[in-house]
Formats: structure tokens, sequence, C-alpha cells
């Protein structure tokens, strides 16, 4: 069992958003919350990489959220400028950005995520 | 006892005018809400916060004209050198239309948050007056809310208005509150009116290639300077923009596959025709029929437009109106943001300055651009006399138009209308291209009182369009307005 379990090995997943609750404040996994929209520029840009480093990253989960489909929760979360990335971690907001960022710092982002 | 009032100053609706007087107040101290709700048109389109020139109106139409004008100097790329260049290609109106939304939805989250961050209480709810200091919103799902508010300013602005003697218009017809969401090209369009919306959006469409005709009653772009309108009329024809003059349409009806035959009558005499879409722009209306203003005490002409004094001020004294709702005003952007403005000032700065309209810069972006200040030719010979002025006028060739032969040399045209007594130019009028970049810093000197000697006195950018304007010297009705030799 225990020679299975280290042969098996971890992947973070792009989970769909349903639940503010339970998919990001009680999520047992990190979780990195990416709020996009549908008219951005750089969202487009942004969003694949999270997609393909969350993937690499064994333990965090992606959800992708538009504001103009969920705007009381971009209110709540004071969304000003999109790209808006949070990492939530035990329901806590422990890091966040907006924009952009260039590969060396989105990958300083991830580095900090804990593997397990 | 004196109920306190929920909020200071409450507006209604969320364009140019009551987002800045909105903003402004909040930024004096004042506790602000707003509440903007967007009625969808006949067809269903609908749009954010903004008002009519972010969403429907200014700014989708300058960039869907910017997109015409590239393709017109396809022709010039290739005589400047650049030989491969595609003259044929097709444009793509759903990469415009997207890259265009895109743009206004931005423009849109930016002004919900410019409110956040202003403190401004936004409400996206239809609001409609119970008394001088309660409003009633209602938001899309029909539930209700009140708020109680000390003044309140109506900036609700208007919406395009239809002809009355066609059955079932309003669904067979779009006007620019839906061309500028459009899914899907237009296609061969037929344009009613004669106002800058029917020539700037007949001219753009045309542009990107669309078979374009224009149905114009009697004269175009009333209001303005006529012999420029006319002008700007026969650079259109040139172009292949067909005029149908003279006439309304008749008859519009939907064909089997969903087209539009239209059918009009000219000296007795009928015409029909199909076309894809048929683009009503014969005017706006104010949109204050469903505020319960009468209730409330709030005089209005009878085309809904709000009558205020120079203040600003209805005929109920709390309630402020601005912008498009208000009889006499320009329905202008930038005379709504500056009037909001001062009127936050006023009633929260204790200042004292009213707004001015006098010598107020625009520009009509049809085909070949126009840019005017002041009066018109007409207007300045009905307030003075025909004897108390001099008209100065010039007829100019681009430059950069001498690569592609197929410019005109006559097209371009510079005017100035000069008080004789004083030497003030009064009316500015050019005729070319980039006429708004042209036009502006003229403003700035005829709101200085500028005076034709002390335009001859400034030397001109060379080599430019502009610099026509500070070198006019023909005189209307003594000298021919084009120059001779080089």
């Amino acid at each position: 069992m225990f020679r299975l379990n280290k042969l098996i090995k971890s992947f973070g997943s792009i989970q769909n958003f349903t639940n503010w609750e339970q998919d990001v404040l009680k999520a047992s996994k990190p979780v990195i919350v990416d709020f996009y929209a549908t008219w951005c520029g750089p969202c487009k840009r942004l969003t694949p990489l999270l997609e393909q480093k969350v993937k690499d990253h064994p333990n965090v989960t992606l959800i992708k959220i538009d504001i103009d489909q969920h705007e009381q929760l971009a209110n709540l979360n004071n969304i000003e400028v999109v790209p808006t990335v949070f990492l939530f971690q035990n329901g806590k907001k422990v890091n966040n950005f907006t924009g952009m960022l260039p590969p060396d710092q989105l990958n300083k982002f991830f580095d900090q995520i804990p593997k397990q | 006892m004196d109920v306190e009032k929920q909020y200071d100053l409450f507006v209604i609706g969320g364009g140019s005018g009551g987002l800045a007087c909105a903003k402004q107040a909040a930024k004096l101290g004042a506790k602000v809400a707003l509440a903007d709700f967007v009625k969808p048109s006949p067809l269903g389109t609908k749009w954010g916060l903004g008002g009519t020139c972010v969403n429907v109106g200014c700014i989708p139409k300058k960039l869907m004209h910017f997109a015409a004008t590239l393709g017109e100097l396809r022709h010039d790329q290739v005589e400047a050198g650049w030989v491969d260049t595609q003259v044929d290609s097709k444009h793509n109106w759903e990469k415009m239309v997207e890259n265009v939304n895109n743009h206004i939805r931005k423009l849109n989250f930016g002004y919900k948050n410019q409110l956040m961050r202003g403190d401004v209480k936004y409400y996206n709810k239809l609001a409609e007056l119970i008394d001088a200091n309660t409003i009633k919103l209602t938001d899309n799902k029909g539930q209700i809310e009140t708020v109680t508010a000390k003044n309140i300013l109506i900036a609700v602005g208007g919406r395009p208005s239809y002809p009355d003697n066609i059955p079932n218009i309003q669904k067979l017809v779009i006007t620019s509150d839906d061309l500028f969401w459009l899914q899907e090209n237009p296609g061969k369009t037929l344009v009613v009116g004669a106002s800058y919306v029917a020539l700037e959006c007949g001219g753009f469409l045309h542009g990107i290639g669309n078979e374009v005709a224009i149905m114009v009653r009697s004269i175009l772009l009333r209001g303005f300077d006529q012999e420029i309108a006319e002008k700007i009329g026969l650079y259109m024809e040139e172009k292949g923009i067909r005029f149908i003059r003279g006439c309304v349409p008749d008859m519009i009806e939907a064909t089997e596959d969903n087209k539009r035959k239209v059918t009009w009558i000219i000296n007795g005499q009928k015409y029909e025709e199909i076309f894809d879409t048929v683009l009503v722009a014969t005017g706006r209306v104010s949109d204050t029929q469903k505020l319960n203003l009468e209730k409330v005490g709030v005089n209005m002409n009878k085309n809904g437009k709000i009558l205020c004094s120079a203040d600003d001020k209805t005929s109920v004294p709390n309630i402020f109106a601005i912008g498009d709702c208000v009889e006499g005003r320009p329905e202008l952007t930038p005379t709504a943001i500056k009037c909001g403005q001062l009127l936050a000032n006023r009633l929260f700065n204790k200042a004292t300055e009213l707004m001015s309209y006098e010598f107020v810069a625009t520009t009509v972006f049809t085909p070949l651009e126009y840019g005017c200040i002041g009066y018109s030719e007409e207007d300045a010979i009905k307030k003075f006399g025909e004897d108390k002025i001099t008209v100065y006028h010039s007829i100019f060739k681009p430059l950069e138009w001498n690569y592609f032969e197929m410019h005109s040399g006559e097209s371009c045209f510079a005017k100035l209308i000069v008080l004789n007594d004083n030497r003030r130019v009064i009316g500015f009028h050019y005729l070319g291209p980039h006429a708004g970049e042209v036009t502006q810093g003229y403003a700035v000197a005829m709101k200085m009182g500028v005076t034709k000697e002390q335009f001859d006195s400034t030397v001109g950018i060379h080599p430019t369009c502009s610099e026509e304007l500070v070198q006019v010297t023909a005189v209307k009705g003594i000298d021919e307005a084009q120059k001779e030799g080089c």
C-alpha cells in the first residue's frame, strides 16, 4: 500500500465553481481563485498559464470566476482590476496578485504553495 | 419634524452627466447615490453603466469610423510603397464588434469601480419619483425599494425615436442602440435620416464595404452650416453612397428571407427596394416618460424635455436636470460632464459658476470629417446681419492625399466667420481629415475672443491641414476659395 501511494503522483485540478463557501473557504487543499472577465485581454493570456501551472503542481485547485456572471462575489472581494488572483488556504486569503505576471514571478507564486 | 434624508444627492441616470455630477459631489463630501438602468431596445439590445456615449454613441461610433478609414487607406498604402497591400480584402464585422464591445465592457467596469471608490452608492435599478424627495427603485426582477434624498438630479438622457407612420416599425428596423452590438454584419443597409448619426453610421458602414443608401427627407445636418453639410453629402456620394432625397419610407415589410422591402414615393412615383437592414436615425427623444415627473410638478416641453433655468433647476426647487433630457442643451458628452461638475460645485461647495455653452467645439465623424466652433454662416447672418460679417474661405488638399490619385483636390474646406466691428472670429469650420484633432485647440482661442488678425499673425505648422486656418485670406463673395498655383 505504501509503495502504491509513492507511485501515484498528485496533480493539481481545475474545478468548476459552484459555491464560494464549499469550493473556496472549506476546501481542504489550497485554492487559486482566478477572477477574470471575458472582455479582458490579459485575462485570456493568464488563465491558460494558471491552468498549466496548476496541473503541474501536486497540491492546488484552480477555480475560475467570471466577474460579470458573479457580480456580487466580485464586489464582495473588492475586485477593481482584472485579472485578480487569490490564493486561499484553510479559508484565508494568503496571497494575491493582479494583472499579468512575468514568468519568474508566476513561478515564485506557485513555489510558495505547499506541495502537500 | 424634518425626517433626515438618506442621501444629499440622488442621481437618476448613469451617463456622461449623471456620473460626472455624482463623482464630483461625493468628492466634495456629499452622500451620493446613483441609479442607472438600461431599458432594452425594442429588439432586446442592452448594455452596462456609462450612458449613451460609452455604450451606443461616441465611443463605438468613433472606433467603427476609424475601422472604416483604415480600410480606405489601403490604396494610399500601395502608392506609398506597400505594394503587397490587398486593396480588396474583406472586412470582418465580428472581429471589429468583439473588440469594440470588449472595450465598452472595460469602460462599464471602470465606471462601476469609480463609483465604488468614490463612495457613490450604485443602484442598477429603474428609478421613478414618488415625490420631490422620494425615489422608487425597481430591479430587473421586479423587486422594489424606496430611498429618500435632499436633492435629486435627473440625467436620463434620450433614446432613438421611430417614425410613426409604419406599422410594427420597432421590430423591423434597427437604431444606433442596436447597430453597435449587432453580432452580424448588417449587410446592404438603408439609413433613414439626415442627422449626424445617420451620416456617420451610413458613412462607416459603406467604408467597411457595405452597400449603403441614405434616405433624406429634406436637408442634411439640420442646425449645422449648410454649405459644409452639402459638401459632406457630395463627398459621400462621390465615394459611392447613394442618397435618396426628398422622401421618407412609406412602407417597410419583412420579406420571406427576413430582408426588408422598403417603399417610398417621390413626385407621385412609387419606388421599392430590398435591403438587408434598415437603420432609422431620424431623431432622439428625451427618456422622461416613466419618471412620474408631471405628478411631482417638474415641467417639461411637449417632447418630454425638461425645462430648466441656467442653473439647471427645474420647476421643483430641489430637483435638477442636466444633459440630453433638458430643453435647449447641446446633445454632447463634454457639455453634460462639465455641467454636472459645475452643478455639484454649486450644490456642495458654494460655487457660483454656471455652465457656458458659448463656443463649444464639436466634430462630425463623417467619411470626410467636419469640425466646427461657434456660428454657422446662416446663424451668423440671422443674428448679426450679412453686412456685419465677413466670411473667409479656402479649398485645400492634404499633402498625404497626393499618393493616391483618386483623392479629390477640392473636397477639403476651411471657413472662418468674422464679426466686422471687433474682428472677432465667431465661426470656425474645418472640413478635412483629423477634424477633431485640428479643431480642439482653436476652441481655446475662440473662448478668449481671438480676432482674424491674431489668426493671421499666427505662424502655421507646415505641412499640415490645420495651417490653412491661419492662412485663409480669400473672402467669400469676392475671391474664389481655391488657391491658384502651388
